[in-house]
C-alpha cells in the first residue's frame, strides 16, 4: 500500500503513476503480493510537494531568551507576563486618561439598563453600585487571537488587562509561548479576573469574552468549574460608539475611533491581522521577532480603551462638536430620563436634523405643552408629506382644536391604507355630526 | 361514479373493485402481482417502570398498551444498548424513540439530540412532540418537555435558548457538523446531560453521505467523552436488508435491531405494470407517464385517495397538469390534485401536507420528497411512475398507501429504462428479494481526512488516540500529515490546531467535496445564486453553452469560472436542451483481488481460465470534448458545441472483467462484434450493478478499454462501436496488435477514492453477470434496445442488410455472447448465494437464453 501522502495526492488527481502491467488472465499470477511495506515517514515526506517539504524545525524555542527580548518575566512554564505603566497625564493623540475614572459612571448608566447590556447579569440596580466600586477593580481587556474563524480551534495567545492604579494605567499582558501551557495561563487569568467588578472592552461581548469562555471550557474538561465571565459586569464601548457614530462614519473599528475621535494615528503598528502569523513563527520556528510588535499593538488597544471613556462622555455632552449623531444621543438622554436635556440638544442642532429627529423634537415640545413650536415643526414636515407629521396634525386639529374639517385636510394626505381609511371615516362622521348640530 | 361507490371505497371494497377492473382490462400489462394478507396487531403491556406522568399521558390518549416492537425497543433502551427500529412505514416507529427519551427527560433531566436528514422532517417532529407534550393527562403545563429545532433558520438570538434550555434538540447532520461540534463549548451543558442521540431515516445515511455522517458521529462521540457523557443511539429505519449492520458502522459499536413489527397492517396488493409495446421491432412501449396518469385517474374516479411518485421534478409537473386537466377544471373549487416537490416554498409544502392530512385532496403527485416520513395521513393507492432505483425506496413509497388497516393498492409502472424493464420482467427479483444492503465506507481516505481535520479543530488529539472504534487508518500518520501541512502543532504529547481556518466549512457531507459550484443568474442586472452543483457533475452540466434547468425554467451557461467554482447563467427560451459528450479512459494501477472464470471446478491451472474478474485501483481520465443540442419532444439532434474544460482525473476503485484473447476469438466473429458485445454487456451490467449496491446509476461508471489506456471503445454517432486512441482519435479496429486486443469491461466507483462500491460488486460478480444475462435475454426487442444493451441503430433490426453480420450477430446477441464468457463456472453458481435472486425466464421472453437450470 502506498503512503498516505501519495494516496491523497493521487485521489486529488495529480499525475498518474506509470501503468502497472496487467497480464492476460491466463498468465501465471502471484496473488496478493502487491501490498508492500509502508515507506518511512521521511520517504513519504519526500514525496510531498516542495512547498510542504519545508519541514518545521523541531527544536524547542528558547523561552527565556524571548522573555529577555520582550522585557517580560516567565510566570509559569510557557507563560510570559509583561508589565508596563502608562502615566494618566500622558497624551494619547489629543487625549489624556486622567478623567477616565470620573467619566465612567456617566457611561455605565445607559450601558447597564438598556438592551445592549443583555449579557451582563447585573442589571440597572447594580449600575449605581458599580459606579461606586473602586476603579482599581475595573479591568480594560483585549486579546490577540490565532485567527478570526471562531469555534474551538481559535486560540487566545495574548490577553492584555489594564487597570487604573493611582496616577497611572497599569498594563499587564500574558503571552502563551507553549500550546500545552494554556491551562496555566488561563489559571493566572482567572485569578486576575476574580478581583474584577467591571470589564471594559471594544467588541468584547461579541468576540473576546466568548472566546475566553471557550478556552476556559476546553481547558477545564468535565466537571471542572469554568470561571463565570458572564457574571462580571461588562461595558463594551463598541455599543456607545456605534450609537453615536454609526450614521456618521464609514465604520466603527477601533482604528477609526482613534483617528476620528482621539486624534491618534498609529505609527509602525503591526496590523492585527498579522498577529496570528507572528505567533505561528514562534511556535513553528522559535522566531519570536514579531511578538514584541503584537504586544505593543495590544497595549495601544488598551490605552485607547481607557482614553475612549472620557472622550465618549465629551461626545455625549457636545455631540455636534464631535460630529456625532445628535438624534441618537438625544435618544440616549431620553432613555436616561433626561427629556429636557434631549430637547435642548435637538433644539440646538435643529437646522441640520433629519426629519425623524425633528419629529422627536416636536414630540418633546408637545409633551412639554410647547404647542406653537411643535406646530411649526409639524407644518414644516407636513409640507414634505411626512406621514407622521400629517398624522400629528390631524390629531392636533381633531382632539385639541375640535376641528374635524381641518383634521380631515391632513388625514386625506396620509398614505393609503387601513389606518388612513379608519381615520378619515371617523373624521367624516364627526364632520357630519357637526353639520347636523345646529339643527338640533 | 355513484355515491355508493365512493362509500364502499371508504370501506375498502373500492380498492378490490379497482384491482379487479385492472385485472380484467389490462391483464397483458400486469407482469407481476403480489398480495399480502392483513396482519393483526400484536401488543405488549406498557412498561412498569414508565414515568408516571408519561404513563398518564399515554393512557389518557387511549394508549394503554404498546405494539410489541415498541416494547422491544423500550426494553433494549432500558438495558443501555444502542438500537435500531426497522419496521414498515406507519408502524409507530417514533414512539420507539420518543418513549425512552421522554421518560429519561422526565425522570432524570436527561437531554436528547434528534437528527433528521432534512430540516422539514425535524420541524415535523417538533410539531409531533409539542402535540404529545399537551396530551390530556399530561397536566396543565403539559409534560413540560422543551423541544426545539436547531437549523440554519434558527435566529441568532434564539440559539442560546436552544442550547441551554432544550431538553430535545432537533437538527440535521450538516448542522451538527458545521455549527454544533466546532462550537461544542457553547453546548457544554447540553453535552454533559446528553443521554440519547436519535437518528431517524437511517436508510438515507448510505453512500457518500453515510460515510461522512459516520465520521461526524465519531467526532460527536469524541466530544461526548470530553464532557463525560456516553449517550446511546436510537435509530429508526425504513426496511433495508442490514439495518443493524449499517447502524453499527455509523456508530462503530454493536447495535441491536428491532425488526419484527407488531403493528397491524391492512391487506396490500401490488401490481407490476409494463406499458404495452407499440413498436415491437424497436422495442418501443407506450410511455409510463400515460399509464401512470390513467391509473391515477381511475383511482381518483373510484373515490380512492392516491399518491403518484415521479422521479423528476419536471415529471411531477407534467403529470399534475394532466390530472388537473381532468379533475380541476373549475378554478372556483378547491383543487383535488396537488403537486409536492422540493423547490416549493416551505409554507406551500406545509399547506399541502395539511390538506392531505385533512383528506381535502384526492391525489398528490410528488417526487421522493414525500418518501421520507412527512405525515400526510391515509391514502389508498400509490402509483410509482418508474422504478425508484432501489427496492427499499420502492417499499418506502408504496408504504404511503394503506396506513389505516384497510386494503391498499400499489402499482409500479415501468419506464423504458433497463432497470425498470428488468424489474417488471423479473417480478420474482423484486417481490422475492430482500431489500438492498445500504453500504458506507467511513474510512474512505478523503472523507476520513476531512473529518480528522475537523476533529483536531474541535479537540486536540492525544498521542495514541484513535478516531472511532473501527477506523483502520493510522491516525498518527494523518496527524503528522496535518502538521506538515501547517494546521497542527504537536506539543506535550498533544496535537493542537493552530491554523486560522474553520475546517468544517470546507467539508460538505453530501459529496466528496472538491468545492461545489454555484450557479449564478446574471439576468435582470444582478447576481442571484439559483443552484449548487457538486464538483463531479459540474463539468458535464455547467460547460459554457449548456442549458441548465431549475424548476423546468431553462438557463443558459454564459461563462464558467472553473477556478472560482462559479457558473454564470441567464434565462433562455431555447427550444432544446444539451447533453454533454464525454469519454473515459481507465488505466489499471493496482489489482487487489482476482478470480478466474470459466475454469472447471477444481481445475487450478490458470491457463484454462477463459476469463477473469478483478478489482483494484484505477486511474481515470474523463474528457468532455463537446455537447449535443437536442430539441424538446422530437429529441432531434439539432447541433453540436465545443466544451473547453480541463480533463477530469481521478483515482478510484473498480471491478473489471477480461476475456482471454483466444476465447474471445473463438466465441466472436470479429473485433467489431466483440466491441459491440462488450459495450452492450457493460450497459446491462452497469444497470444491474446499481441495483445490487443500492446506488444511483451516476454513482457508478462504466467503460470498455484495454486496461492500460492505450485504447478504449465508445458508441459512435452512427450507433456502432468504435475504438479511440488516448487522445480520442479514431483507431482502426485492426490497430491493436493481436496480443494487445484484450477488451476490459470496467464498472467503477464514480467518486474520487471510491466509496466502497467495487468490493461488493466483485463479491457479487457471478450474480451480476447472471442478472445481466437475464436482463438482456428477456428483453422483448429483437436486436437490442435502450432497455437492455443500450441504444442501437434501427438498421440493426434487419440483420440481412448488414453485409458484415450473420443472422444472430445483432448487438444483443453479441452482448449475450460476451456475458456468457464472463459467467462463472456452473459449480460456482450453483453453490453461490445468488441462487435465490437468480432471474427466471419472464413471461413472453421469446429469445430467452439458457439462463436457468
Amino acid at each position: 500500500m502506498a503512503s498516505l501522502s501519495d494516496r491523497l495526492r493521487r485521489l486529488r488527481s495529480a499525475s498518474p503513476e506509470p501503468p502497472a502491467p496487467e497480464g492476460p488472465p491466463g498468465g501465471a499470477e502471484s496473488e496478493g503480493s502487491d501490498a508492500g511495506a509502508r515507506p518511512s515517514l521521511a520517504e513519504r515526506l519526500r514525496c510531498l510537494d516542495p512547498v510542504r517539504r519545508r519541514t518545521p524545525s523541531r527544536q524547542a524555542p528558547d523561552e527565556s531568551a524571548l522573555a529577555d527580548a520582550l522585557g517580560a518575566e516567565i510566570v509559569a512554564p510557557g507563560v510570559l507576563r509583561l508589565q508596563r505603566r502608562w502615566p494618566l497625564v500622558r497624551r494619547h493623540g489629543r487625549c489624556g486618561l486622567k478623567d477616565c475614572a470620573a467619566a465612567m459612571p456617566y457611561l455605565l448608566a445607559p450601558a447597564a439598563d438598556s438592551a445592549q447590556g443583555s449579557s451582563t447579569a447585573p442589571a440597572a440596580t447594580t449600575a449605581a453600585s458599580l459606579a461606586t466600586t473602586s476603579p482599581a477593580t475595573w479591568a480594560f481587556i483585549d486579546t490577540e487571537t490565532s485567527g478570526l474563524a471562531g469555534g474551538t480551534g481559535t486560540w487566545v495567545f495574548v490577553c492584555g488587562i489594564a487597570r487604573l492604579c493611582g496616577d497611572a494605567l497599569l498594563l499587564r499582558q500574558w503571552l502563551l509561548t507553549r500550546l500545552d501551557a494554556e491551562a496555566s495561563m488561563l489559571r493566572l487569568l482567572a485569578e486576575e479576573l476574580v478581583q474584577t467588578s467591571l470589564l471594559i472592552s471594544y467588541n468584547g461581548k461579541g468576540f473576546d469574552l466568548p472566546l475566553l469562555t471557550t478556552r476556559f471550557r476546553l481547558a477545564a474538561g468535565p466537571d471542572t468549574p469554568v470561571p463565570a465571565l458572564d457574571a462580571i459586569a461588562h461595558l463594551d464601548l463598541l455599543y456607545p460608539v456605534r450609537r453615536s457614530f454609526a450614521r456618521c462614519w464609514p465604520d466603527c473599528r477601533l482604528s477609526s475611533v482613534e483617528q476620528r475621535l482621539l486624534g491618534f494615528t498609529r505609527i509602525d503598528d503591526m496590523p492585527g491581522a498579522e498577529a496570528p502569523a507572528a505567533w505561528l513563527d514562534w511556535l513553528r520556528r522559535g522566531d519570536g521577532g514579531r511578538l514584541g510588535a503584537v504586544l505593543r499593538h495590544n497595549r495601544l488597544d488598551l490605552i485607547s480603551l481607557a482614553a475612549l471613556v472620557p472622550a465618549l462622555v465629551r461626545v455625549e455632552q457636545e455631540p455636534a462638536a464631535h460630529g456625532a449623531d445628535v438624534g441618537a444621543i438625544a435618544r440616549g438622554r431620553l432613555q436616561r430620563g433626561d427629556a429636557v436635556g434631549a430637547r435642548i440638544l435637538l433644539q440646538s442642532a435643529a437646522p441640520t436634523l433629519p426629519s425623524a429627529d425633528l419629529l422627536l423634537l416636536a414630540t418633546l415640545y408637545r409633551r412639554s405643552g410647547l404647542w406653537p413650536q411643535a406646530l411649526s415643526l409639524w407644518n414644516r414636515l407636513a409640507a414634505a408629506d411626512e406621514p407622521a407629521a400629517l398624522e400629528a396634525l390631524a390629531k392636533y386639529y381633531e382632539h385639541r382644536q375640535h376641528d374635524p374639517r381641518q383634521a380631515m385636510v391632513f388625514a386625506r394626505r396620509l398614505p393609503a391604507g387601513p389606518e388612513r381609511t379608519r381615520r378619515c371615516d371617523r373624521l367624516g362622521k364627526k364632520v357630519r355630526h357637526q353639520v347636523s348640530l345646529p339643527l338640533l | 361514479m355513484t355515491g355508493e361507490t365512493a362509500q364502499s371505497g371508504r370501506e375498502g371494497a373500492g380498492v378490490e373493485r379497482l384491482l379487479s377492473g385492472f385485472r380484467r382490462r389490462y391483464s397483458g400489462r400486469i407482469t407481476g402481482e403480489l398480495a399480502m394478507p392483513a396482519l393483526p396487531a400484536r401488543f405488549a403491556p406498557l412498561p412498569d417502570d414508565l414515568h408516571p406522568r408519561l404513563r398518564e399521558a399515554l393512557m389518557a390518549r387511549g394508549l394503554n398498551r404498546l405494539y410489541s416492537h415498541q416494547r422491544a425497543a423500550w426494553d433494549l433502551a432500558r438495558e443501555g444498548r444502542h438500537l435500531v427500529a426497522a419496521t414498515p412505514t406507519a408502524s409507530g416507529k417514533t414512539l420507539c424513540y420518543n418513549l425512552p427519551v421522554i421518560d429519561a427527560v422526565l425522570s432524570r433531566g436527561a437531554k436528547a439530540l434528534y437528527l433528521f436528514p432534512t430540516k422539514a422532517l425535524a420541524q415535523d417532529q417538533v410539531a409531533e412532540l409539542t402535540e404529545l407534550n399537551h396530551w390530556p393527562g399530561a397536566g396543565d403545563g403539559g409534560l413540560g418537555i422543551k423541544a426545539f429545532t436547531f437549523d440554519g433558520d434558527t435566529p441568532g438570538d434564539a440559539r442560546k435558548a436552544v442550547r441551554t434550555r432544550g431538553d430535545i434538540v432537533l437538527s440535521n447532520p450538516d448542522m451538527l457538523h458545521q455549527a454544533i461540534l466546532p462550537h461544542h463549548t457553547k453546548w457544554a451543558q447540553f453535552f454533559e446531560s446528553l443521554a440519547f442521540i436519535v437518528v431517524d431515516e437511517l436508510h438515507s445515511y448510505r453512500g457518500v453521505f453515510g460515510s461522512h455522517v459516520a465520521n461526524v458521529f465519531r467526532r460527536l462521540q469524541r466530544i461526548c467523552r470530553f464532557y463525560g457523557a456516553a449517550p446511546r443511539f436510537i435509530f429508526a429505519s425504513a426496511t433495508i436488508a442490514n439495518p443493524a449492520e449499517l447502524a453499527s458502522r455509523l456508530v462503530g459499536e454493536p447495535v441491536a435491531a428491532v425488526t419484527d413489527s407488531g403493528a397491524p397492517r391492512g391487506a396490500r396488493h401490488l401490481l407490476l405494470w409494463n406499458p404495452p409495446v407499440i413498436d415491437p421491432d424497436l422495442g418501443i412501449r407506450a410511455s409510463a407517464r400515460s399509464q401512470t396518469t390513467r391509473i391515477a385517474r381511475a383511482a381518483t374516479k373510484a373515490g380512492l385517495k392516491n399518491i403518484v411518485f415521479a422521479r423528476s421534478r419536471l415529471m411531477v409537473e407534467v403529470i399534475t397538469k394532466y390530472l388537473k386537466d381532468v379533475f380541476d377544471r373549475d378554478p372556483r373549487r378547491p383543487p383535488r390534485v396537488l403537486a409536492y416537490r422540493g423547490g416549493y416554498l416551505p409554507s406551500e409544502r406545509r399547506a399541502t401536507e395539511r390538506a392531505l392530512r385533512a383528506g381535502r385532496v384526492d391525489c398528490v403527485v410528488s417526487t421522493s420528497a414525500l418518501e421520507l416520513g412527512v405525515d400526510i395521513g391515509a391514502l389508498d393507492v400509490a402509483v410509482l411512475n418508474g422504478y425508484p432505483g432501489t427496492i427499499a425506496a420502492t417499499w418506502q413509497r408504496l408504504g404511503r398507501a394503506g396506513r389505516r388497516n384497510r386494503p391498499s393498492l400499489g402499482v409500479l409502472v415501468a419506464t423504458s429504462d433497463p432497470l425498470d424493464q428488468y424489474m417488471v420482467r423479473h417480478p420474482e427479483f423484486f417481490l422475492g428479494a430482500s431489500p438492498e444492503h445500504a453500504r458506507i465506507h467511513p474510512d474512505q481516505l478523503l472523507i476520513l481526512m476531512d473529518h480528522v481535520r475537523c476533529a483536531a479543530f474541535e479537540l486536540p488529539f492525544q498521542d495514541g488516540e484513535g478516531f472511532g472504534a473501527d477506523c483502520r487508518e493510522d491516525i498518527a500518520e494523518m496527524l503528522a500529515y496535518l502538521r506538515d501541512e501547517g494546521v497542527l502543532q504537536r506539543q506535550g504529547g498533544r496535537w493542537f490546531w493552530v491554523a486560522d481556518s474553520y475546517p468544517a466549512n470546507a467539508v460538505s457531507l453530501r459529496s466528496v467535496a472538491e468545492g461545489n459550484f454555484v450557479v449564478i443568474d446574471i439576468g435582470e442586472g444582478r447576481q442571484t445564486i439559483i443552484a449548487e452543483v457538486d464538483y463531479s457533475s459540474a463539468p458535464g452540466t455547467l460547460y459554457e453553452g449548456a442549458i441548465y434547468m431549475v424548476q423546468s425554467q431553462p438557463y443558459q451557461v454564459e461563462r464558467l469560472d472553473w477556478v472560482g467554482r462559479k457558473a454564470f447563467v441567464r434565462k433562455t427560451r431555447a427550444d432544446y436542451y444539451t447533453d454533454a459528450i464525454d469519454y473515459t479512459r481507465l488505466k489499471i494501477l493496482e489489482r487487489f483481488e482476482r478470480r478466474p472464470l470459466g475454469a472447471e471446478p477444481g481445475a487450478e491451472a490458470p491457463a484454462r481460465a477463459r476469463a477473469a474478474v478483478a478489482q483494484g485501483e484505477v486511474h481515470l481520465v474523463r474528457r468532455y470534448p463537446g455537447y449535443k443540442k437536442i430539441r424538446y419532444y422530437s429529441h432531434d439532434n439539432i447541433g453540436y458545441g465545443n466544451i473547453d474544460l480541463p480533463d477530469q482525473e481521478m483515482h478510484t476503485t473498480a471491478v473489471w472483467w477480461q476475456v482471454h484473447p483466444q476465447a474471445l476469438e473463438q466465441a466472436l466473429p470479429n473485433r467489431e462484434r466483440a466491441i459491440e458485445g462488450f459495450l452492450g454487456a457493460a450497459y446491462a451490467l452497469h444497470h444491474v450493478a446499481a441495483l445490487r449496491v443500492m446506488a444511483e446509476i451516476p454513482d457508478l461508471g462504466r467503460a470498455v478499454g484495454d486496461g492500460q489506456g492505450s485504447w478504449f471503445a465508445v458508441v459512435g454517432n452512427d450507433g456502432r462501436g468504435q475504438l479511440r486512441g488516448p487522445d480520442n482519435e479514431p483507431l482502426d479496429m485492426g490497430a491493436p496488435a493481436a496480443d494487445r486486443f484484450q477488451p476490459t469491461l470496467f464498472l467503477y466507483d464514480n467518486y474520487p477514492g471510491g466509496v466502497g462500491l467495487s468490493g461488493p460488486l466483485f463479491d457479487a460478480a457471478p450474480e451480476l453477470v447472471q442478472d445481466a444475462i437475464g436482463l438482456v435475454s428477456a428483453c422483448a426487442c429483437t436486436a437490442g434496445c435502450p432497455a437492455c444493451v443500450g441504444p442501437v441503430l434501427s438498421g440493426d433490426e434487419q440483420p440481412a442488410h448488414d453485409r458484415n453480420r450473420g443472422p444472430n450477430q445483432g448487438p444483443k446477441a453479441m452482448a449475450l455472447t460476451v456475458l456468457g464468457l464472463l459467467r462463472a463456472p456452473a459449480a460456482d453458481r450453483d453453490n453461490g448465494p445468488a441462487d435465490e435472486a437468480r432471474p427466471m425466464p419472464a413471461a413472453g421472453g421469446q429469445n430467452g437464453d439458457s439462463t436457468t437450470h
